[in-house]
This record gives C-alpha cells, sequence and structure tokens, in this order.
C-alpha cells in the first residue's frame, strides 16, 4: 500500500539515532525527577533543533517537511521510543506550528523568533468543560485551561478562547505575558515534559495575536486534529515498542527453569502475542497516516481506528513486557515500568469511547 | 462436589467494620502522601501500624488462647479487602503478617521462643524470603534442576549448627520486619523440591542485613528489600519443616492462603470503581449525570461486574480450603488468576473514564493504577497460576517443569 521514500527513511534512521543517543540515555533518571521544573532535557531540544526535529512540521519553504503526516509519524514513533514526554513536547510544537504557519499574519510575526530560537517549544491549549473555560471579552482573555500537554514547557501557547457571538478564537500568548501564569503539573507518566496548567487573569491580546479570524477557533482546532490524528496514535506505539524491546531482551538473556526464558513456550507465546499486537497497531498507524497525506476517503476512519488500537496496543504490549520481566518489572530500579505509566497516556488523552461510537456512526452511514 | 454458599459469620462482620473503621479513619487520609515519598524505607507508616496493633489487628490469625482472634483464612480476606481498599501496599502489611505469624505455630521451639516477642511487640513483622535474583519462578514451579532455584546456602556444621550465605532480593517487608523465614539450600547436589529448607532467625542475628531498598512503581507504603546472610550461624532449633522438604512445607501450609493474596486485586479494583462510580454521579455533561451516558454506564458495568466475579470466586476459595474436605486447589489458583488480571482491566477503565485528570498524580486514580500492577507477580506472574491449573487438570500435585 505504501512505501517509504528515501528522504523519509533518512529522516527515520536520524530521529532513531537522536533518540537512542540524546534521549533515551537520560530518560529513566528525569523521569524520576522530583523537580518538575528539572525534568526536560534542554540540551537534547537545542541538539534536535540543530537536527530539524523541532521545526519539522512547518511547510518546505520555512525548512520543514510538513504536512506530510506520514513523515511526522515516523519520526515522532522513534522520538516516543526514546521518551514519550520529549516526544510530547515536539508533537505539541508541531501542531502548534503548523497552525501559526497556515496564518499569513502569523507567520510573519511569530515564525522568525520561533525559527531563530533553538529552546522555543510550543503548545496548544484547546477549550475544556472545566470550572472557568478561558474566554475572550474586550481585549482580555481570562480563564483556565488545566493539564495543556507538555504545556509548562512551552513559550508560546495557542489559546483557544470563547468569544461572545463569535464561537471561539486561538491567540498566540507568550506563557510569560503579564496575566499568564503556567504551572506544572505531575503526571504518572510522559514525566519529561510536564503538563502545563493555564491560568489567565485579564490577560490582554489584541488582534495582532490572534491566529485565524475571530470565531474560527473550534474549526482550525478541529481540522488539524483530524489531519494530524495519526500522531496520537503513532507516539503510543513508540511506547509500546520500547517495551517490546526492553521485554525481549530480558526473554532473551533471563533463565528459569534450566534455560533462557524465551525457549519457555508460555514465554514464546506472550513475546508473539505482543509483535503481533505491536505490528499491527503500527501499521494501521502509518496506514491512517497515508491515508491523510493522500485524501483518501476513509482516512477519517482509519485514523479513528488507528487511535484506539494504539491506546489497546500500548496497553496490552506493557503489560506482557511487565510479565516476562517478573517481579523485576515492578521495580523501579529495572526501567521496565517507566513504560506502563507512560502507556496511560493513550487510554487517558482524548476519549476512546467516543472514538469507538463516532468510527461506529461512520461505518453505519449514520455519522 | 464443591459448596456454593458461602456466607460471613458475626465474627467476620465484626473484624470487617473494625478493619472497615480503622482503614478510613487511619489509612486513607495518609495514603496518598506517603505513596509520594521518594525514600522507599520512609513511607512506612510506624504510627498508623502501632495504633492497629493495639486494636488487634496485627495478631488476629494467631488462635484465641493464644492472644489472638483465631482468624480463619474467609476473615482474612473480608478483613484485608477493607484495609487494602484504603491502601493495598500497607494493607499487605497485614497480610503478610497474619499469614506468617502462623509459621510460629509449626514448630515448639518458635512457639516457645519467638510467639511471645511477636504477641508484645507492636513493631513486630515477618519476612518470607524465596526470591532471589537468579530464582524467581524457579522457586515456584519449582525448577528441580541442580542449577536453579534458591542458592542462599545452609551448610551443618560439627556441632549441628547451620552457616547461612548468601543473599535474597524483591523480598516483602524487607527493612521493616523483624522475623525472617528464609528458604535456603541444604543440598546444592539435588534440586529444589529435595534441597531446599527453611530456617528461622531474627534480624539482629549476626552476619545478617537488609541490603538496598527496592522503589517500586506501586505498593509503595510498605518496602521490599534485599536480605543479606553474611556467615549467619543458626541452631538446628531454628530449621522450619524437615530437611530438604521446604518447598513441600510451605506448599502446604501456603495452598489454603491462595485466596488471600486475591484480595489485593479485588481492593484495588473496588477503590477505583467507588471513586469513579461517585465522580460519574456528580459530573453532569448535556444536563445528565455521566453515569447516565450509555458509553460511561457500560464500562461502570463492567468494572461492577468484575469485581463481583472475583469476590464470589475468592471467598468460595477461601472457605473450601479450610472447610470443604473434597476442596478443588484450582479454585485458589484461578482466583489468584483472575483477581490479577481484572484489577489491571479495572484500572484501565477507571482511567479512560477519568481522562486526562486521572493521569495527574493530584487524582487519587493514577495511584490505582500503579497499584494494579502489583498484582501480575505475587505468588509468581499470570502464566505461572495457568501452569499451575494445568498441571492439576492433568493430575500432578507437584514437581515436573511444563515447558
Amino acid at each position: 500500500m505504501f512505501e517509504l521514500t528515501d528522504q523519509q527513511r533518512a529522516l527515520q534512521e536520524l530521529a532513531r539515532d537522536f533518540a537512542a543517543q540524546e534521549v533515551r540515555p537520560l530518560a529513566k533518571d528525569l523521569d524520576l525527577e522530583p523537580d518538575l521544573a528539572r525534568r526536560f532535557p534542554w540540551d537534547a531540544l537545542a541538539s534536535a533543533s540543530r537536527a530539524g526535529l523541532r521545526t519539522l512540521a512547518l511547510p518546505t519553504d520555512q525548512g520543514g517537511f510538513g504536512p506530510d503526516v506520514l513523515t511526522l509519524c515516523l519520526v515522532l514513533e522513534e522520538l516516543a521510543y526514546g521518551d514519550l514526554g520529549f516526544a510530547s513536547a515536539l508533537e505539541q510544537t508541531w501542531r502548534a506550528s503548523t497552525l501559526l504557519a497556515e496564518d499569513r499574519a502569523a507567520r510573519a510575526r511569530l515564525l522568525p523568533a520561533f525559527l531563530a530560537d533553538e529552546r522555543m517549544l510550543l503548545a496548544l491549549a484547546p477549550l475544556d468543560a472545566g470550572d472557568a473555560p478561558v474566554r475572550a471579552v474586550d481585549g482580555r482573555v481570562m480563564g483556565q485551561r488545566p493539564g495543556i500537554v507538555a504545556g509548562s514547557v512551552a513559550r508560546l501557547l495557542l489559546v483557544e478562547a470563547a468569544e461572545g457571538e463569535a464561537g471561539t478564537s486561538l491567540f498566540a500568548v507568550l506563557a510569560d505575558r503579564p496575566g499568564c501564569r503556567v504551572e506544572a503539573a505531575d503526571t504518572a507518566g510522559r514525566r519529561l515534559a510536564p503538563a502545563g496548567d493555564l491560568v489567565l487573569a485579564d490577560c490582554a491580546v489584541s488582534d495582532a495575536d490572534r491566529v485565524g479570524e475571530p470565531g474560527q477557533g473550534a474549526a482550525l482546532l478541529g481540522g488539524l486534529a483530524r489531519r494530524l490524528a495519526p500522531l496520537s496514535a503513532i507516539s503510543a506505539i513508540g511506547v509500546a515498542r520500547s517495551a517490546y524491546d526492553f521485554a525481549m531482551d530480558w526473554a532473551n538473556r533471563r533463565v528459569q527453569g534450566g534455560k533462557i526464558i524465551a525457549e519457555h513456550p508460555s514465554v514464546a507465546m506472550k513475546l508473539g502475542d505482543m509483535l503481533l499486537t505491536l505490528e499491527t497497531g503500527r501499521t494501521m498507524a502509518l496506514r491512517a497516516a497515508w491515508a491523510v497525506d493522500h485524501g483518501a476517503d476513509d482516512a477519517e476512519r482509519l485514523a479513528l481506528a488507528a487511535r484506539i488500537l494504539a491506546a489497546q496496543t500500548a496497553h496490552r504490549v506493557c503489560y506482557d513486557a511487565m510479565q516476562i520481566w517478573g517481579g523485576q518489572g515492578f521495580m523501579r530500579e529495572g526501567g521496565m515500568e517507566k513504560f506502563t505509566r507512560d502507556a496511560a497516556a493513550s487510554y487517558t488523552e482524548g476519549r476512546v469511547d467516543a472514538y469507538r461510537e463516532r468510527l461506529g456512526r461512520l461505518a453505519s452511514g449514520r455519522a | 462436589m464443591s459448596a456454593v454458599t458461602v456466607s460471613l459469620s458475626q465474627e467476620h462482620l465484626e473484624l470487617q467494620t473494625l478493619a472497615r473503621t480503622f482503614a478510613e479513619q487511619e489509612i486513607r487520609p495518609i495514603s496518598r502522601e506517603r505513596d509520594r515519598i521518594d525514600d522507599p524505607l520512609e513511607t512506612f507508616p510506624w504510627e498508623v501500624w502501632r495504633k492497629a496493633s493495639k486494636l488487634g489487628l496485627r495478631t488476629p490469625a494467631i488462635p484465641r488462647e493464644l492472644g489472638g482472634k483465631g482468624m480463619d483464612v474467609l476473615g482474612h480476606c473480608v478483613a484485608l479487602e477493607e484495609l487494602c481498599v484504603a491502601d493495598c501496599g500497607f494493607g499487605c502489611a497485614f497480610h503478610q503478617v497474619w499469614k506468617v505469624s502462623k509459621l510460629l505455630l509449626t514448630t515448639e521451639y518458635l512457639k516457645q521462643n519467638y510467639l511471645p516477642r511477636f504477641m508484645a511487640d507492636d513493631d513486630y513483622q515477618f519476612c518470607l524470603a524465596m526470591t532471589e535474583p537468579n530464582a524467581g519462578s524457579d522457586n515456584l514451579i519449582p525448577y528441580d534442576g541442580t542449577d536453579g532455584a534458591s542458592r542462599t546456602a545452609a551448610v551443618r556444621q560439627p556441632n549441628g549448627d547451620w552457616l547461612l550465605n548468601g543473599m535474597k532480593h524483591f523480598i516483602f517487608a524487607g527493612g521493616v520486619a523483624t522475623g525472617l523465614f528464609v528458604l535456603c539450600r541444604t543440598d546444592p547436589a539435588k534440586g529444589i523440591s529435595e534441597g531446599g529448607t527453611f530456617f528461622f532467625l531474627e534480624k539482629d542475628t549476626p552476619g545478617f542485613r537488609f541490603g538496598h531498598i527496592h522503589s517500586k512503581m506501586g505498593w509503595r507504603l510498605s518496602p521490599n528489600a534485599e536480605l543479606i546472610f553474611d556467615n549467619v550461624r543458626l541452631p538446628d532449633a531454628a530449621r522450619v519443616g524437615e530437611i530438604g522438604k521446604g518447598l513441600a512445607f510451605i506448599g502446604a501450609f501456603g495452598k489454603p492462603h491462595a485466596p488471600t493474596t486475591s484480595v489485593f486485586g479485588i481492593a484495588t479494583a473496588r477503590s477505583a470503581f467507588e471513586q469513579t462510580l461517585e465522580m460519574c454521579r456528580e459530573t453532569v455533561v448535556d444536563g445528565r449525570p455521566l453515569l447516565e451516558h450509555q458509553p460511561v454506564g457500560m464500562r461502570l458495568a463492567d468494572m461492577w461486574s468484575d469485581i463481583e466475579m472475583a469476590r464470589t470466586i475468592t471467598w468460595k476459595a477461601a472457605w473450601s480450603g479450610e472447610n470443604n474436605p473434597d476442596h478443588d486447589l484450582k479454585l485458589g489458583m484461578i482466583s489468584q488468576l483472575f483477581a490479577a488480571e481484572m484489577v489491571v482491566r479495572v484500572c484501565a477503565n477507571a482511567m479512560q473514564l477519568w481522562g486526562e485528570r486521572g493521569f495527574r498524580r493530584d487524582n487519587p486514580i493514577e495511584k490505582l493504577m500503579r497499584d494494579s500492577y502489583a498484582n501480575y507477580h505475587i505468588d509468581g506472574v499470570n502464566d505461572l497460576n495457568r501452569l499451575r491449573i494445568a498441571r492439576a487438570l492433568a493430575g500432578k500435585a507437584g514437581g515436573g517443569y511444563i515447558g
């Protein structure tokens, strides 16, 4: 169905080497670092920037490879294999930079600084149904948006705000702007890039801060989410692949019952299940990305299927991998349990049941 | 025929109430804060433990005539669930003491010399040490080659004493326990089924020390640790059970207790279910509580059903193990296997219903998810219980290695 281009293979390899050499070696210790402000590997980010990974989603005339979703997926899988938190910070940046690049005014005003600063990360703050959803009134934004993915390490936030009759609008707000506060929130996994709790208290915004037209926010974010849906799937696959490799390594080293445990039928079957689950989830995610890139009619349903399957894949593969590791898998020192905590991101972010229902409605022609 | 009706006695209900009240008032309020302490030796809540001991919650498994409550295995399950709902790692400290304290009754030497010390000392806990870096499943299957299973050596001395050398790891209550039951290899020329023997010692015995304290994904309120034996000399009276028959001894002792470890999964799942149900009642979306939305209700139905099935098989196995002369050992095995897999399902369902909030550490659900993963390796990994059931179906009581 799809073949990778030479350029895609080269980028995949670049990301793989980068994640293996510069992210994975730091990930276990940073994951356990109690101080949230000291978890993110900023030097690794600078290095990723120099390799072009931070700006990868920008259009080719801006130095990126966007909007090729398959390419982004191939790279994100490798980054998530290194560490999910680090990968999520870049994924968020890709998403937000895509919107900046598509808006002429925002591109002229914000992209030069983004391109120049190799430590500048971006994040999306979509409206949520919390206690005090963000609203825009008379040139000010106010309200709260808890749990922005990788929000605590982002310098610039694209904030969706309810704006009177117009619907919702997007504003680009620097995290250190007066009236804007972002507090880091601790989570079970994805810990290298802690989530951000955004509090806006009469934060002044002008028309120059807008991304898109007034009232266009929901449409812009919705369109972006549909196009980039395979990214959410592939990051879970990257985590599952880490756990799979960890388990395979252990199964080929550990001796119980007088032989390498991979030689026992029960363990071999489990390793087979893991491979099957992982490859199924991975193939579906990449196929969905290909379908999106080619404007295929079934792109939305494939992307939904990929997202649902990826959450199941990450959960199952990590659970199996822990069992292969035995008691060692439950100890922090082994490093295995981190993947299981990271995998939980895939079934808490978004609403798997809503995806299932939507997929069923698309299938029955009643969407 | 196996019994299908299990009813709780007045004593069970009283114990349940005592444990539930204590857990709600003393354990639940400190659980999450203690879970977050990084140093695994600082998380154990000694003050709460001592209060529990004063209420008789440390020694209920000891017969009444010796100062306990004479609690049976079903009572163990019922009371343990209440403690573990509040915190499973701390609850397991009670489980361990309840179960292992009964080993003090197995020899006259232990009963005379150590039972009084155990009864008198609020801090007194136990380790039951089998696992070593190179001997996990080996001890449980068991693997009978001379090249595997526990290697910690006990060598007979000319005067009849034993000299212990070696190391255990991942041992529950390591670092906080006083009394230690240890599986040693007394005959390296034989497999563990014929060459393993249990010994008892206290932590102050010369040559013994706790080593590294392991930091865990969940169950953080109780530590696991290395046990290090460096020329530890013990009298033959410290031997528990026949020489070379350690595994058979601990197997016979442990079998009626199999369903007690199913309680961990049941309790963690119940805690996740109860808190999720409450959230789904209180959260209103589109004018209706979440609970009344079909997809949400279906997940909650799955969670409730899972827990109810696990508790039913567990209580049946607990009652049958002590009261049914034709007890089927597979009941204990399936209760363990089902509960271990069930709790991971239930907690994943809870996490999905809580969504991003459930992933946060300022929310109670992610801790339960971490705790849920303890269960796959209690008394051996899940597939080990599958193999035990398979072996029972094949009519083989023990020994031999399937696969």
